[in-house]
């Protein structure tokens, strides 16, 4: 369908002030084919908004730009229905909110006028090569699957069922209930936080099994989940035969493993000597009502706990568990209420109890006979059979003391169950490395035995992803989310993970978890049944199209994709997900052969709109750059600087995209080519604790800075000219300065020589 | 490296302490914030934080060769700013409690002491062998004391010299028993902070002397600052009454007795020296220990917590002086009937005080002056404050 697109230029909010609007307005007509330009003093007005739904109807439109605020304002208010195509051209924020007319560059106004017309021209040009999107009708599946069936699990099937979704849990062992089960009462929930309480799982596991909404499978593990958003086909194993279910959405609340004590040996002599147990052991011994001497059986007169045994120490676990202290105080109180006379140690290198939790702390510490002190164990010795003594240094009470206790207790720190064997791994990758092709160098044979590590993960949900079978997982083997920002996220679509499996917790919040994952799901199935995504581009219709008939199965695509939306054919095609996808356009990015499109963003596109910018010769000293904002931080980012009518450059034109991985090397290639003297990229934060919403897009931007250095040398052109930085939400302050000082690094360097060919 | 010292914790002792007005013990976790606030703590090893851990593992040897718990002079500035409200001054005054009783010598006074149980024998003590003095001298004809027509005549109905008798064989027997602890207090700090003394006993003593006259330490005090006053008007009131005391014994005994000068042996006049500092004495107790009083009624969470100890050693200071002035008034005024039962009274607080200093919170007059001596003597001095910027 040909474009006929509307154009509205809003004089309001200065932006009159800053820009002559007739002027802008004639450039329809004169230079842009589009069916008419108007201008008003207050485009989001009601009058306005009736003109503009009364010119579609009257004149065909299908296109309307919207020239005046950032796209982030009036969303809603500029929806003219699905088959209508916006675009909102933010002369607001970028030109006349943040161009300094004062400022001593030769004809400002001039220059400024032009930068504005630039902005309709680039948005003409991305309507004339856009396309309203369709979302996917597809049959989808709004039940849910829950795996795990302790605390976590248990609520999330619950918040689910009771939301009238169709759940399906299933447990690896007999009885639902987890570790729950096997503790002898937990931390305080409620205030005062003073007495400890029962086990939750006993009335969850009753509600569980009640609720008709809730099928459970136990002692079932799962074969193989294949498929993708409202369409996951998962087959249970019960050992004597499967059973496939289809499901919308997956919860996946696997819990935690206690770190492995055999690895305190030297430290604690855990296995060396008879009376040093877990907290595990104790709790089990607890459980049994009878607390005893393991050489004897006597009943211990001291027992000593060690906190943070094995955690917080670069050599085990370097995170903090945040429970084990908790868990600690909590075996003392319990000890001494099974054996008043009993005395406990609690040997703490920091005692952590959060929150309210504090209280539980206070309370533990006004008990007979629970004596406590910060210090670093540095010995444990065996005096005989019965006896133990603890050597610490460091200690509160000022001098490198021992303690003699007839057992000691471990409180070791949380692993997740998604965490991978290292050695395993290495193994593993090694008789990889050997099977694969010798062409499968550098960074893609990295990313390659990077897969299929995944591939021998942790063997839960049995993905038949080709990525791998597991979600994938960041240093410590918790899953990889952004935690703080985007809890339950996983780089599986669809697939959410709550509980201590995400990160270590109480009972209290795995809880929590469960009923956040649950509301993640439910919003996966819902999302999906109308065909659009998820988080972080909620709401988005539109999806990847992949012209394969010229694919050339370099797989970049596949491997690229940070949500594992590709899997691929024998002779390496991708064969897209597509409820998998997110949007983030990373593999439009990755696809030398440009045939990775949106119907609303595409490399022809950017192209275009590239084209489209004013190109002033070089005599003119009117340089050109051009940046690409990452939609997520860096667009809010800039709008909020604007508000503060902190000025950049008038030189600049910017070109916001879905993620700085959407990014291809050849909108560089062809920027420079068309005279522009340099190119930025702002994107999130990446590295460790990235703050990407797609994971790896900004990482993958970076690296492929590296392909586009070799084409500037190719092209003899210094390597300043296309830079690419990191930008949060709460940099606002910093993206004018981060923008002009590159446009005065290369401004220093002189214009692109390729200006004029 | 340091060897590691064998720690067992002593969960009676924690009781102890908790009995003695250090309750709030269990709530410290070790911020440290008192041993900040401090204007008295030194800067290595400040206390009272370290007192804290030692007192909730209840780690006697530590407590008691502690120079710091007698540093402390409660002032109670911790207490206030204690995050957890441990109330670490008063944790500290309920380990000193506990040092009358564990360095007492015989021990079983120190017990005595301690609790209310042990009041009525320590008050039998006395009113005994006042009585019997009483009988002796007045051949049971009591009688005759409350006659319309006769003055109030002390020596009579208690005679003096049978009074510095007793006064004098009860303070040496004091002044050894105390030795005896003081010797063990020594020796310990001595032991546990394995010191090297910098500054010989005499001049630190000297040195204490002075800041003891000029109570020095109570002027850093923040958050009781009445504490300083009153303690300077008991302090005083001591001082004067006591060379009241040494100067009437000097008449009696060298210049009445031994050179049988006239005119040297009670009653005195009203403008005798003597007199005049022992009234001045008496009435600088009164007013000190009503200010204590009040203050421990009513601003109890700055006056530090009073327990059982404290509020006998308040009151017993109190009847002293408030009976030495009634006898006196009574005996001028000539009413017997109120004269001879207020100096019973008196000479029976006076021999409670004396006899019973050591293991009574009088003697915290003795450790507290022995352990400034000691941490004068190794050099052991409060930090110097700056005010903030
Ligand atoms: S919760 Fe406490 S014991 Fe556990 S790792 Fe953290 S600090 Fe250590
Ligand atoms: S748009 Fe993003 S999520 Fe979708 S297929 Fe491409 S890379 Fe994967
Ligand atoms: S990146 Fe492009 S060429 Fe390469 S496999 Fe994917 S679709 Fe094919
Ligand atoms: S007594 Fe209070 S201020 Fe001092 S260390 Fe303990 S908690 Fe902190």
């Amino acid at each position: 369908m040909d474009a006929k697109i509307g154009v509205y230029i809003c004089s309001g909010c200065g932006i009159k002030d800053a820009i002559d609007v007739d002027a802008l307005t004639s450039l329809v007509g004169d230079e842009l084919e589009c069916e008419f330009s108007k201008s008003d003093p207050f485009i989001c007005g009601d009058e306005c908004l009736a003109k503009i739904k009364a010119d579609i109807e009257s004149e065909g439109l299908n296109r309307v730009i919207i020239a005046g605020c950032s796209g982030r304002y009036f969303t809603d208010r500029f929806k003219f229905g699905d088959d209508i195509l916006v675009d909102r051209v933010p002369i607001r924020e970028y030109v006349a909110w943040s161009s300094d007319p004062e400022s001593d560059i030769d004809e400002i106004e001039e220059v400024i006028q032009e930068l504005a017309a630039d902005y309709i021209r680039m948005s003409v040009a991305r309507m004339n090569n856009s396309e309203p999107p369709t979302p996917i009708e597809e049959e989808t599946s709004r039940d849910i699957l829950i795996v795990g069936g302790g605390v976590a699990g248990m609520n999330a099937a619950l918040a689910s069922a009771n939301a009238g979704y169709n759940v399906t849990l299933v447990e690896k062992e007999a009885e639902l209930g987890g570790w729950s089960r096997k503790f002898k009462a937990v931390i305080p929930q409620s205030a005062p936080f003073h007495e400890l309480e029962t086990p939750p799982h006993i009335e969850l596991a009753d509600s569980v099994q009640k609720h008709e909404k809730i099928k459970v499978f136990t002692s079932s593990t799962i074969e193989k989940t294949s498929g993708q958003p409202g369409q996951f086909d998962v087959t249970i194993q019960n050992g004597s035969g499967g059973e496939t279910v289809r499901v919308g959405a997956i919860v996946q609340a696997t819990g935690w493993l206690p770190y492995e004590p055999e690895n305190l040996k030297d430290k604690y002599g855990y296995g060396t000597f008879g009376n040093v147990i877990t907290n595990i052991a104790m709790e089990e011994m607890a459980v049994n009502g009878k607390i005893s001497r393991p050489t004897d059986d006597a009943a211990p007169k001291s027992i000593a706990i060690i906190h943070c045994a094995g955690s917080r120490d670069k050599e085990h676990l370097p995170y903090c568990s945040a429970v084990c202290c908790r868990v600690a105080l909590k075996q003392a109180l319990y000890i001494h209420e099974m054996m008043p006379e009993t005395d406990v140690y609690l040997l703490y290198k920091d005692i952590r109890s959060p929150g309210l939790f504090e209280q539980f702390y206070e309370k533990v510490q006004e008990v007979e006979g629970i004596f406590m002190t910060k210090g670093e164990v540095v010995e444990v010795t065996e005096e005989d059979d019965t006896s133990l003594s603890i050597t610490l240094d460091e200690t509160l009470l000022g001098e490198k003391i021992k303690i003699q206790a007839d057992m000691l207790v471990l409180a070791t720190g949380m692993v997740p169950t998604t965490l991978v064997d290292e050695d395993e791994i290495e193994e593993e990758a090694e008789t990889e490395a050997e099977e694969e092709t010798p062409d499968e160098t550098g960074e893609e044979g990295d990313e390659k035995s990077k897969a299929s590590c995944a591939e021998i993960g942790a063997k839960i949900l049995n993905l038949t992803y080709r990525q791998g079978t597991d979600l994938p997982t960041l240093k410590y083997g918790f899953p990889d989310s952004h935690f703080i920002c985007f809890p339950y996220e996983t780089r599986r679509t669809g697939i959410y993970a709550a509980g201590a499996v995400r990160a270590p917790m109480d009972m209290g919040m795995a809880k929590n978890d469960g009923l956040g994952a649950a509301l993640k799901a439910i919003q996966t199935v819902e999302t999906v049944s109308q065909g659009i995504t998820v988080h972080p581009r909620s709401g988005d219709v539109s999806f990847p199209d992949f012209f394969l008939s010229r694919c050339t199965q370099c797989k970049r695509c596949t491997e690229d994709c940070p949500f594992g939306t590709l899997d691929e054919d024998d002779k390496g095609t991708p064969e897209p997900n597509t409820l998998r996808c997110r949007r983030c356009g990373i593999c439009l990015g990755a696809c030398p052969e440009r045939i990775i499109t949106f119907k609303d963003f595409s490399p022809n596109m950017i192209t275009q709109m590239i084209k489209s910018i004013s190109m002033p010769e070089e005599f003119d000293e009117r340089p050109r750059y051009l940046v690409f904002l990452c939609e997520n931080d860096a667009v809010p980012a800039l709008d909020i600087s604007a508000w503060y009518r902190h000025k950049i450059e008038p030189w600049v034109r910017i070109i916001p995209v879905r993620c700085i991985g959407s990014v291809n090397t050849v909108f560089i290639a062809d920027a420079l080519s068309a005279g522009f003297d340099g190119i930025l990229m702002l994107g999130c934060k990446r590295g460790d604790d990235y703050q990407c919403h797609f994971v790896n897009g900004s990482e993958l931007g970076d690296y492929r800075m590296e392909n586009v250095r070799e084409k500037l040398k190719q092209l003899v052109l210094e390597s300043e000219r296309v830079q690419i930085d990191q930008v949060e939400l709460s940099d606002w302050h910093k993206i004018p300065k981060m923008i002009n000082d590159f446009v005065e690094e290369v401004n220093d360097l002189g214009m692109n020589p390729y200006k004029d060919f | 490296m340091a060897e590691a010292v064998l720690i067992k914790p002593d969960r009676s002792l924690v009781r102890k302490i908790k009995a003695a007005g250090g309750e709030t013990v269990e709530k410290c976790y070790q911020c440290a914030t008192c041993s900040v606030v401090c204007e008295l703590s030194p800067t290595e090893r400040p206390f009272p934080r370290k007192e804290m851990i030692w007192s909730q593992w209840g780690l006697e040897d530590r407590l008691m060769t502690d120079p710091d718990i007698w540093l402390c002079y409660q002032c109670s500035d911790c207490s206030v700013n204690c995050p957890r409200g441990a109330k670490p001054g008063d944790v500290m005054a309920a380990v000193r409690r506990f040092a009358f009783e564990h360095f007492a010598f015989p021990g079983f006074m120190g017990r005595a002491l301690a609790s209310p149980s042990g009041l009525i024998p320590l008050l039998l003590l006395p009113v005994i062998i006042l009585c019997l003095i009483v009988w002796q001298e007045t051949s049971g004809n009591l009688t005759a004391l409350f006659q319309a027509s006769a003055v109030v005549d002390f020596d009579y109905f208690l005679p003096h010299g049978r009074t510095e008798m007793l006064f004098i064989i009860g303070a040496l027997l004091v002044v050894t028993c105390m030795s005896i602890s003081l010797f063990r207090f020594w020796r310990g700090m001595d032991k546990a902070w394995g010191a090297q003394h910098k500054t010989g006993f005499i001049p630190a003593l000297i040195g204490v002397v002075f800041e003891v006259i000029l109570h020095k330490r109570f002027s850093s005090c923040g958050a009781a600052r009445y504490r300083q006053f009153a303690h300077l008007l008991v302090f005083f009131g001591f001082v004067f009454t006591a060379l009241a005391t040494a100067m009437a014994t000097f008449e009696m005994l060298f210049l009445h007795k031994f050179l049988g000068l006239e005119g040297h042996y009670p009653p005195f006049s009203l403008l005798h020296p003597i007199k005049i500092f022992g009234n001045i004495g008496g009435f600088a107790i009164v007013a000190g220990v009503v200010i204590m009083i009040y203050q421990h009624i009513t601003n109890s969470e700055n006056a530090g917590k009073a327990v059982y100890s404290t509020w006998l050693f308040i009151w017993m200071t109190g009847l002293v002086a408030v009976s030495g002035l009634g006898a006196q008034f009574f005996r001028i005024a000539g009413v017997a009937e109120f004269a001879y039962p207020f100096y019973f009274l008196h000479l029976l607080t006076v021999f409670f005080l004396i006899w019973y200093a050591p293991y009574s919170q009088f003697g915290h007059m003795f450790y507290r002056t022995l352990a400034m001596i000691f941490a004068r003597s190794i050099g052991r001095e409060a930090k110097e404050m700056k005010p903030l910027p």
